[in-house]
């Protein structure tokens, strides 16, 4: 299925990006199933080596992740040797004059779940709209760098940009349902905005699989014509992150997925989080340090606008090598 | 660790308690004052719509006869007139001046809302405001100057398009208003889709919008349904059945206009059978919009 065209119109033949993948396997397989084959075309080298400047020597993900029990094998156990999914290069976000993210540099691999930990006010929300060109619809904002979707800028001047948030999915801090929309047309709605509109059969199929993979069909699948307003906030997430997930992204910004949750919903985004990094790559901002340490496989420290550590998740979490990172960690500010 | 004293609390004891109890009750009046006050301000402002209901139930209920929707008026003397035509042409007229005034006031109004900032916007809600406030007199003959005189004649749709004029910056206002209440959180989830900013504005935007914008819509309409004066000139009336767009036409108003100057009796009779069907074809139009747009989920954001 291909459910969004190309970001932009390929030089000479070979796909700019690739085609958006058929999930399959969107239920949990066994444990023993082998890891999907890098996509990646590797036709296109990487234009910086993932993160070996920034934090040398990493190698394992987290080995256990607390109090979250899901399944873990189909994982590659190493730092991949592959070009990384997003490369973020010098990049700064200005509001007017006011410079919110100071020339972040950073590598984001494929099929891991990358935390942005920092204080309030520290630009990691801003930087994570920089990665499908969010920050722009806001007035007077203004992105300089370059953030690179397999190797391709889509701040390029050929891009076009809805491609590129359909490419980059976002899941906002407030549960976002469009409230004129039953439960089904919300999961549906990013679906019209293809080339190709699917049939209403395969909508409900793809309508279907992404409320299983966000474990929300078996609340909602007799009453799909509801209205969404009518679920509760964290099925209200859970239906906004099954709605980015229907068309398939490469690429998932979760913009602090649970600050407006109860604990039990907190869980299950959580738990889905985890899940997803099967199939996609997993940005998620949050100022809950435990969360990050829960969900994450590689942590980034921000503070004032600049990058100032990342690392693999226990790694940041027991030996930090910037002394500001442990003191955010250990409480001493922030 | 010391605490600095705390200065004492003012109700706990810094005032006797007779003094006490008198500010309290000094405060309750005051409270119940202002309430009563604000209470009197409700009834007086839906006093007038009560008394001219009544008025014209009073006057017009006992010469509301079933041949005043089918019978054609008559002369003066005859009975069993009507306002079968009048009642038509109200109708042809508010729906030419919906048809092109509603589309152009919402576009309108989603462009100032979706580009506050821009100069085109800035430079629109100024003139729309000022064209708010312009005469209706003065709408009725700039149409005739543009589209009477050179056709050389009165028609319905002239007359529809002095209403539509009217209508545009009302609707265009509040539409701009409602479509700013809608939050930039689901414009942003739109966005965040892939929608188009086009697409996030009809589909998301204005659908959101949808009970607010009708609402805006049926002020305007039920305004312009009244109007006298920009006929005058346009739509001119007609004593007899039409329903061409080219030719003069009835209306409900300007009827009303030439009965109650008359000095008959029962045209004046006719008149306020007139004014009570005007109010509630009003009231007609807008109890059906408002059931044919209330959906499913068509409760504004919340």
């Amino acid at each position: 299925m291909r459910a969004s065209p190309p970001i932009a119109t390929s030089p000479a033949g070979e796909p700019s990006v690739p085609p958006l993948r058929d999930a399959a396997p969107s239920q949990p397989g066994p444990p023993s199933s082998p890891a999907p084959a890098p996509r990646t075309p590797a036709a296109a080298p990487p234009a910086n080596p993932p993160l070996a400047d920034i934090a040398p020597g990493v190698a394992a993900r987290p080995a256990t992740i607390p109090s979250v029990t899901v399944n873990t094998a189909a994982k590659p156990s190493a730092e991949p040797t592959e070009a990384p999914r997003l490369s973020i290069e010098g990049l700064s976000a200005f509001f007017g004059s006011t410079c919110a993210v100071r020339n972040v540099s950073v590598s984001l691999p494929d099929r891991f779940v990358t935390a942005i930990i920092g204080p309030s006010g520290c630009g990691k929300s801003t930087m994570l709209r920089c990665l499908n060109r969010m920050h722009e619809t806001l007035p007077l904002a203004r992105v300089e760098g370059q953030v690179l979707l397999d190797g391709q800028d889509i701040y390029g001047r050929a891009v076009n940009v809805t491609a590129v948030r359909q490419h980059v999915g976002m899941v906002f801090q407030r549960p976002t349902p469009f409230p004129t929309m039953s439960i089904r047309d919300n999961v549906a709605a990013a679906l019209l905005t293809s080339d190709k509109r699917p049939s209403r059969a395969r909508t409900d199929e793809i309508v279907e699989r992404a409320l299983r993979r966000t474990a929300l069909w078996d609340e909602v699948k007799d009453r799909l014509r509801d209205s969404a307003v009518g679920l509760s906030g964290g099925q209200q997430q859970r239906l906004c992150i099954a709605r980015a997930l229907a068309i398939e992204p490469e690429v998932l910004l979760l913009d602090e997925p649970t600050a407006s949750l109860d604990p039990i919903s907190t869980q299950k985004v959580e738990e889905l989080v985890y899940e997803l990094r099967r199939d996609m790559t997993v940005v998620i901002v949050t100022h809950n340090m435990q969360q990050a340490a829960r969900v994450s496989d590689r942590t980034a420290f921000m503070l004032a606008g600049e990058l100032v550590e990342v690392a693999p998740t226990t790694t940041l979490f027991t030996t930090p090598r910037d002394p500001r990172t442990e003191a955010y960690i250990t409480g001493r500010f922030g | 660790m010391t605490t600095p004293a705390k200065p004492p609390m003012r109700w706990s004891g810094a005032y006797p308690a007779a003094t006490r109890a008198g500010k309290l009750r000094r405060r309750q009046a005051v409270n119940a004052l202002m309430a009563g006050l604000v209470g009197l301000a409700a009834v007086l402002a839906t006093l007038p719509l009560v008394i001219v209901l009544l008025y014209l139930l009073k006057q017009g209920a006992s010469s509301l006869r079933w041949h005043f929707f089918t019978n054609m008026p008559k002369p003066v003397g005859e009975l069993g007139g009507g306002m079968a035509n009048a009642i038509v042409g109200t109708l042809m007229l508010i729906g030419i001046a919906s048809a092109i005034g509603l589309p152009v006031g919402i576009g309108a109004g989603l462009y100032l809302a979706e580009h506050r900032g821009s100069r085109l916007a800035n430079v629109t809600r100024f003139l729309a405001d000022v064209l708010n406030g312009l005469p209706s007199i003065v709408m009725g003959i700039f149409a005739w100057q543009i589209l009477v005189r050179p056709i050389g004649h009165f028609s319905a749709w002239a007359g529809g398009v002095a209403l539509a004029a009217m209508m545009i910056p009302q609707v265009a206002r509040t539409t701009e208003e409602i479509v700013r209440t809608v939050p930039v959180s689901l414009r942003e989830a739109a966005l965040a889709l892939g929608y188009a900013r086009w697409r996030t504005s009809l589909t998301v935007v204005l659908r959101t919008a949808t009970a607010g914008v009708v609402t805006g819509a049926l002020v305007a309409i039920a305004r312009i349904a009244g109007e006298t004066a920009p006929l005058l000139f346009t739509a001119f009336g007609n004593q007899f059945w039409s329903t061409s767009l080219n030719q003069p036409v009835a209306a409900l108003p300007l009827q009303i206009y030439t009965y109650a100057l008359s000095p008959y009796d029962d045209w004046h009779a006719q008149a306020w059978a007139g004014a009570l069907v005007l109010i509630a074809l009003i009231l007609i139009i807008s109890l059906v919009a408002r059931v044919a747009t209330r959906g499913r989920f068509a409760t504004a954001s919340d």
